[in-house]
């Protein structure tokens, strides 16, 4: 593992027989998984594969030690003490639906209201509003300002005191932004309402610490982290992961079944309802291994860099606007460029081998903030390195020259 | 490999000059029609009488692909009859399957051609194709008017 050259971990970017090397700045909707990801889950299909919690020998304890051991390794990684504050899903979206049933079913009443806001992802909308439509509970959301930041005193003033949930995202996947969790948690707190906090653009960035941070609920989803697709973690405080009953019925969240009635199992199996991602928890626990041997402060500073690189070399082509704010943000910029169109710019960067998102990046409120009917983003991690803003920058100036061209 | 050539002169000039864009004044039918994952979003105008399209004319806020596309189909529908459009939705979309065009085929595309390069990039076809699928809801709402 040498800094500098991260990719050289990272089979699908080192090992492609390509002209040039892929420079991938999709990062923020997936991103590339190293040798060691990789390896442990074809090792535990290899050495380990049994169910857990259920098969009465060796290999499957062993495969329950490696299942129970990356649910250690995740709560360790968000700083909580508790293994069972750690329910795994597949990630953020599941997570949320989980939670918007589970809230929906157990604590709404006609006419609550539920509070989102205008820079969410699809993930945290969507679901509230299938809730709202079965459940008449309303919903309502924070105003977005400036660069894509909220105004805390603003949220106060306009709380509705018929607020039952607080929903809101820890970093914008469009814009960057990263928001003052631990003041919106506190204020939801002192209101009386749910926090859930979206990590899917936090976790993979800096060091999350959600004792500290006070949340109730926090999610985040492992593809976007090194780790594989298909498994994430859903942290839910005990005490409230303890007050409600299962959403999902099934094997391994049950005591004792008769044919009317069931005695659940323990938080957090009793929201793991059937056979889980038994190999995606291992690979999710081989990425936390990953990032911390590297360490998150190094992972922040990493990525921080290249993005302040990068705003400085955007800066100075013309025509070209970058919407987000320039400190305080993840390795998210999303820049529109007049005259071109963001899926014209990114199918003329696929051709100089290098991958960018192009669209409305699952969050249409925001575009409509934007007044943008789409944008080209840019989105980077910690296998890229400054060469990789050089040849974007450069393929950015060739496209400008292209479409400038035709007068 | 570079997708400069994809995006060729002729492509690009009916992007930054697209013909018949606007709306018409009194048209007999508009239509939507739009790509949900890339945010393309086009409104077409036309005027219709005894199958012929007499008038035409659109609005994007869309890729170049797709209003080039658009601009290219406008110039040859106006003032022609469904069939004659019909051909060039048959060729049209051989050109975007990368499929082989004889000579007289390939004259008739015209501009067109310049088309040719998205059959490369699958991703951007339904880019290419959005007035065609457009124009498809557009005479499937004249049938329903009786306008043809
Ligand atoms: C801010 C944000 N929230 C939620 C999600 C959804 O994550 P997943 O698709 O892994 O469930 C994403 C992923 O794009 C995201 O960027």
């Amino acid at each position: 593992m040498n800094p500098a050259e991260l990719y050289l971990d990272f089979p699908l970017l080192r090992d492609n027989d390509d002209e040039e090397r892929l420079i991938f700045l999709d990062n923020a909707a997936t991103t590339q998984k190293p040798d060691t990801v990789i390896n442990a889950v074809s090792a535990y299909y290899r050495e380990s594969n049994a169910n857990v919690h259920r098969s009465p020998y060796r290999l499957g304890e062993k495969s329950t030690d490696l299942y129970e051991s990356a649910r250690s390794k995740t709560a360790r990684f968000i700083k909580t003490a508790d293994d069972k504050e750690i329910v795994f899903t597949r990630g953020v979206t599941e997570s949320i639906n989980l939670l918007a049933t589970i809230l929906s079913d157990q604590l709404l009443k006609p006419g609550d209201v539920i509070l989102l806001t205008e820079a969410e992802h699809h993930s945290n909308i969507v679901p509230w509003q299938i809730i709202a439509k079965r459940c008449g509970v309303k919903l309502e959301f924070v105003k977005l300002h400036g660069d894509g930041r909220f105004d805390l005193s603003e949220i106060e003033s306009n709380w509705n005191p018929k607020t039952k949930v607080f929903s809101f995202q820890h970093a914008s996947n469009v814009l960057g932004t990263i928001h003052p969790v631990n003041e919106l948690c506190e204020i939801a707190r002192c209101k009386g309402a749910v926090s859930i906090v979206d990590g899917a653009q936090s976790v993979p960035h800096f060091g999350i610490d959600v004792s500290d941070m006070g949340c109730d609920f926090y999610t985040f989803s492992g593809h976007k982290m090194v780790g594989p697709t298909g498994i994430g973690a859903l942290y839910g405080r005990r005490e409230l992961l303890e007050r409600f009953d299962p959403a999902f019925g099934g094997g391994e969240m049950i005591k004792r079944v008769s044919l009317f009635e069931s005695e659940y199992n323990d938080v957090p199996h009793k929201f793991e309802a059937g056979t889980p991602n038994i190999a995606g928890a291992i690979g999710l626990g081989a990425a936390i291994d990953y990032l911390e041997k590297l360490t998150m402060k190094k992972v922040e500073s990493m990525v921080n860099s290249l993005a302040a690189y990068a705003l400085e070399r955007l800066s100075t082509i013309e025509g070209l606007a970058v919407h987000g704010p320039q400190t305080d943000r993840t390795g998210a910029i999303s820049f529109w460029m007049d005259g071109i169109h963001p899926h014209d710019i990114a199918s003329l960067l696929d051709g100089d081998n290098i991958a960018v998102r192009a669209g409305r990046h699952c969050a249409e409120p925001i575009m409509n903030w934007l007044k943008r009917p789409a944008t080209t983003r840019a989105s980077f991690y910690i296998y890229n390195i400054r060469e990789d803003v050089d040849r974007f920058i450069d393929s950015l100036n060739r496209i400008r020259g292209l479409f400038k061209n035709v007068s | 490999m570079s997708h400069d050539k994809i995006y060729s002169e002729v492509l690009l000039d009916h992007n930054r000059h697209p013909r018949h864009s606007g709306e018409l004044t009194n048209p007999d039918i508009s239509m939507d029609g739009a790509n949900p994952m890339c945010g393309d979003e086009i409104t077409m105008y036309a005027s219709v009488e005894d199958g012929t399209l007499v008038d035409v004319a659109f609005r994007s806020t869309a890729c170049a692909i797709c209003t080039a596309s658009a601009s290219m189909f406008c110039e040859m529908a106006k003032g022609k009859d469904f069939d004659h459009i019909h051909q060039h939705d048959q060729l049209m979309r051989k050109l975007m399957h990368g499929e082989k065009l004889e000579h007289d085929e390939r004259r008739a595309l015209a501009d067109m051609n310049s088309l040719e390069g998205v059959s490369k990039l699958p991703v951007r076809v339904k880019c290419a194709m959005l007035v065609w699928e457009t124009w498809e809801l557009m005479k499937q709402k004249l049938k329903e008017i009786n306008k043809v």
